[in-house]
């Protein structure tokens, strides 16, 4: 399916449009949960993501299926896909070109997994992301704001470019903690853990299925969203869903509490509130919950932006921008769901 | 010197010159001696002010202040004072303090003493407190004496009455042991602790049930329902409702969590179906068409029922 | 300051507050249940038995009593053990009626006897006077202490001999100011 130029409204129905969309994203989801089961949540995060025009950073345990999840993510969306191992020696240039002595014993450059596909290049995954380091975290934050990367004397552009990265949260030795600036650009940062029912846990071990990856992925149906026209899609969604006045003050009350959640009467145990926050959530944070918020308001089959929308996208796409003062940062794995948690619950709407 | 002078008068002059022809220049450098080379001892100044010298009897106290003025250069030696005790037979010194200031070449020092006289008399008699030595310490050790001091001691028996008539006044009976204190105190403890009991108790039970926020929330809607009933009141009616629910929920409430509200509070059961209707009816209101007029099946009147029977749900409440 | 008021409000520290108020009031209520033993005890005086934990008005009590029904020597002694325990109020009181107890012997005896008795009627004066004025310097505004102190005075028996008091040192000599002794001495 094409899509005619978004400018002019005419032509089409955008109504349809966005409800015939709607119908293929749901699709794409249950493509995706065939592939892998218990990450319902996760899946339909990432469906806001794509939709949103957001990168996600994963994080979560050893073998809980992130690589999974990613490949049938990429399989589902079609285009080129890349994935590169994050490692302490890997230096920028290792992601654009690689050099090596090619058949005739001459050397040879040849573009890296970054260039190598050229713009069709839609889902790229940094696996263990931290491992990298920080000259490499900063050719990612470019590449990631901007979708562009300027390599052999020309400037390469990634329009339907995803970045996933993973965290693994295991080991401490030989990892460079991902600056702030380069977090605040994911638009989510997602939790995989293992699924805690134990009918899933069950069926994970003893299902014959979920032991071959490869003929797992190979399930799921190719190019269900066409990854050409998601750009434009994902600009009709944002116009398209409104937000109404009692739900922008719900918004900004809930950015406040980020910055000062002993306004909105959010009381953590053992924690001064008020010395909590170093700081907040940033503008770019907030936009970038705004715009998933539409994509799942719209995934709801709604045009108008609900409380609800925004609770569902807060978490993943505020907590990993609040920071904490130094005493409570060394804490922050228990007090930041605890935060996140409390400011849902003491602000009201309308 | 004036009378050495040459030009005299003439009256002086038969015995100056007496004087003149056998050692008129001995006296002369005598007195000059006198007047410049032997400087002048300094000599402190004392004054001693008290209250009267007359009327006192046994027991009384006598109080003395002395201001004294010596140069600065010189000090009070504060030991030689008298200690408080026995002065001699009949007289006490209870205290002896002073305060001293500095200035204009001085130190001027208020030396406070509280005499007590235990002397025994007849009739009116004079007595004498002692002169009282005062030491100064300095370039030299100053010497000085307050001076003494004389009142009229009266006694307190009638002069004519003979010894044998006098009645002796009686020993003093035993004093209960006071209670009102311990009473008093008794008292404090238990208004502090009960203040405190009472206290823990409203922490204990929560405000929650006892303020009750769904019949303060129809008071305000009874109150807003006085005017006229225009869109913003029907919003703030809204909001109002959710205000309450908020805080009987302890936290904010919306539309996904009606069922497990209705399942912490059973006595909310009932109405669940209507709870439903109203956040529905505010999603609409608020977010999903804000601008459409009020809706036509929620008139005010069924919100304002709908406070009353969750007031009365919360009544119900132990 | 905000951290204090939470830590105040917790209720570990209301508890605490709480036990040391009920303390006090236990506290209180033992000591007025043993004022009020002591009370009953001090209108009847025959009950007191001294002790060593005896309060000290009890010892007064029986002192008191023990005085009045003419058993002087024990009341003196009991007085005695009281000389310097309780506040400066107690004490006085104490210094008062035992001044008072001797004054009463020496005015009998002086009365009856006069000068005869000089040297018994001295002593128990000179007891009476010392606890007298231990009693005005406790407490000046004491006037039965000081009427009764007055009275010590009139009934001290005349001293044999006049008391040097004043003789007035100023003359170079010994032997010129020796009374009865002819100008120039020996």
């Amino acid at each position: 399916m094409i899509l005619p130029d978004p400018k002019p409204a005419t032509g089409y129905d955008k109504d349809q449009l966005l409800a015939d969309w709607r119908e293929r994203a749901l699709g794409f989801e249950r493509e995706i949960g065939k592939a892998v089961i218990g990450l319902d949540r996760a899946i339909r995060r990432i469906t806001q993501a794509i939709f949103a025009r957001g990168h996600v950073m994963l994080e979560g345990d050893v073998g809980v299926g992130k690589t999974t999840l990613l490949r049938a993510v990429a399989r589902g969306l079609g285009g080129a896909y890349e994935r590169i191992e994050g490692t302490i020696d890997l230096m920028p240039n290792d992601l654009v070109y690689h050099t090596y002595l090619n058949e005739q014993g001459k050397p040879q450059i040849d573009p890296g997994p970054i260039l190598k596909h050229g713009e069709l290049l839609s889902v790229f995954f940094f696996n263990e992301v931290n491992r990298a380091r920080p000259q490499v975290h900063s050719l990612l934050l470019r590449v990631m704001a901007e979708r562009s990367l300027t390599a052999f004397n020309r400037e390469y552009v990634f329009p339907y470019l995803q970045v996933f990265a993973d965290r693994n949260r295991v080991e401490k030795e030989e990892t460079f903690e991902i600056p702030s600036a380069a977090r605040d650009r994911f638009l989510m940062e997602l939790h995989i853990e293992t699924p805690k029912d134990p009918e899933l846990q069950r069926a994970l071990m003893f299902d014959p299925r979920f032991h071959d990856v490869d003929r797992l992925i190979e399930a799921v149906r190719p190019g269900i969203l066409p990854y050409r026209d998601i750009p434009d899609l994902a600009r009709i969604i944002q116009t398209q869903i409104q937000a109404s006045d009692a739900l922008q003050r719900y918004a900004l009350n809930l950015w406040e509490a980020t910055r000062k959640p002993e306004n909105y009467g959010v009381k953590l145990d053992g924690v001064d509130t008020a010395q909590l926050i170093l700081a907040g959530a940033s503008p770019r944070g907030m936009s970038m919950m705004l715009r998933a918020a539409r994509v799942s308001a719209w995934l709801d089959g709604r045009t108008h932006l609900i409380p609800e929308d925004l609770q569902a996208v807060f978490v993943e796409t505020t907590a990993h921008r609040v920071f904490f003062t130094p005493v409570y940062e060394l804490r922050r794995g228990f007090l930041i769901g605890e935060l996140m948690d409390g400011i849902l619950r003491q602000v009201s709407a309308p | 010197m004036a009378p050495l002078n040459p030009a005299d008068t003439a009256a002086q002059r038969p015995f100056l010159r007496a004087a003149r022809g056998r050692c008129g220049g001995l006296i002369g450098l005598m007195l000059f001696l006198a007047g410049s080379a032997l400087p002048a001892a300094p000599e402190p100044r004392i004054e001693l002010a008290a209250t009267r010298d007359y009327g006192y009897v046994m027991g009384d106290l006598i109080e003395h202040t002395l201001t004294v003025r010596v140069p600065e250069s010189f000090a009070l030696e504060t030991g030689f004072l008298p200690r408080p005790g026995a002065l001699d037979e009949w007289l006490d010194v209870r205290s002896a303090d002073w305060t001293s200031e500095r200035g204009n070449g001085d130190a001027r020092y208020r030396i406070r003493l509280v005499y007590q006289v235990f002397k025994g008399v007849r009739g009116p008699e004079k007595a004498r407190v002692p002169a009282l030595p005062l030491r100064f310490t300095g370039p030299s050790t100053l010497e000085a004496n307050a001076p003494e001091w004389e009142f009229t001691l009266m006694p307190l028996i009638s002069p004519q009455l003979p010894d044998e008539a006098v009645a002796i006044r009686d020993a003093l009976s035993p004093e209960p042991i006071a209670t009102a204190p311990h009473w008093h105190r008794v008292w404090i403890y238990l208004a502090g602790s009960l203040a405190l009991a009472g206290w823990l108790i409203s922490q204990r039970l929560g405000w929650s049930r006892r303020a009750r926020p769904f019949a303060r929330a129809y008071r305000e809607l009874k109150k807003l329902l006085h005017g006229p009933v225009s869109p913003e009141t029907y919003r703030s009616a809204v909001k109002l409702l959710h205000r309450a629910l908020d805080e009987t929920a302890g936290g904010t409430l919306f539309a996904g969590q009606v069922e497990r509200f209705c399942e912490s509070r059973p006595a909310f059961t009932e109405i669940r179906e209507e709870l439903v209707g109203f956040f529905t009816l505010s999603q609409r209101l608020f977010f999903t068409a804000p601008e459409a007029p009020a809706p036509a099946d929620y008139p005010i009147a069924r919100l304002e029922s709908l406070c009353r029977r969750c007031a009365a749900m919360e009544r119900r409440v132990p | 300051m905000g951290q204090m008021m939470s830590r105040l409000r917790s209720p570990a520290w209301t508890w605490a507050i709480l036990a040391v108020l009920w303390a006090g009031i236990a506290y209180e209520s033992y000591a007025l249940y043993r004022a009020s033993r002591d009370n009953r005890l001090i209108a009847a005086p025959a009950g007191i038995e001294i002790g060593d934990s005896t309060a000290l008005e009890l010892i007064f009590a029986k002192a008191y009593d023990t005085a009045r029904n003419g058993d002087r020597q024990e009341a003196l002694r009991l007085y005695g053990t009281l000389l310097h325990r309780g506040d400066e109020r107690f004490r006085a009181r104490v210094r008062y009626n035992l001044g008072t107890l001797y004054l009463r012997d020496a005015a009998e005896l002086w009365n009856a006897k006069g000068v005869l008795e000089y040297v018994r009627v001295n002593t128990l004066v000179a007891s009476a006077k010392e606890n007298l004025r231990e009693a005005l310097r406790l407490q000046p505004d004491h006037w039965n202490a000081r009427y009764n102190l007055e009275y010590a005075y009139r009934i001290t028996p005349p001293p044999k001999e006049k008391p040097k008091a004043d003789f007035q040192g100023s003359k170079g000599s010994v032997f010129a100011t020796l009374p009865s002794t002819p100008g120039g001495g020996p």
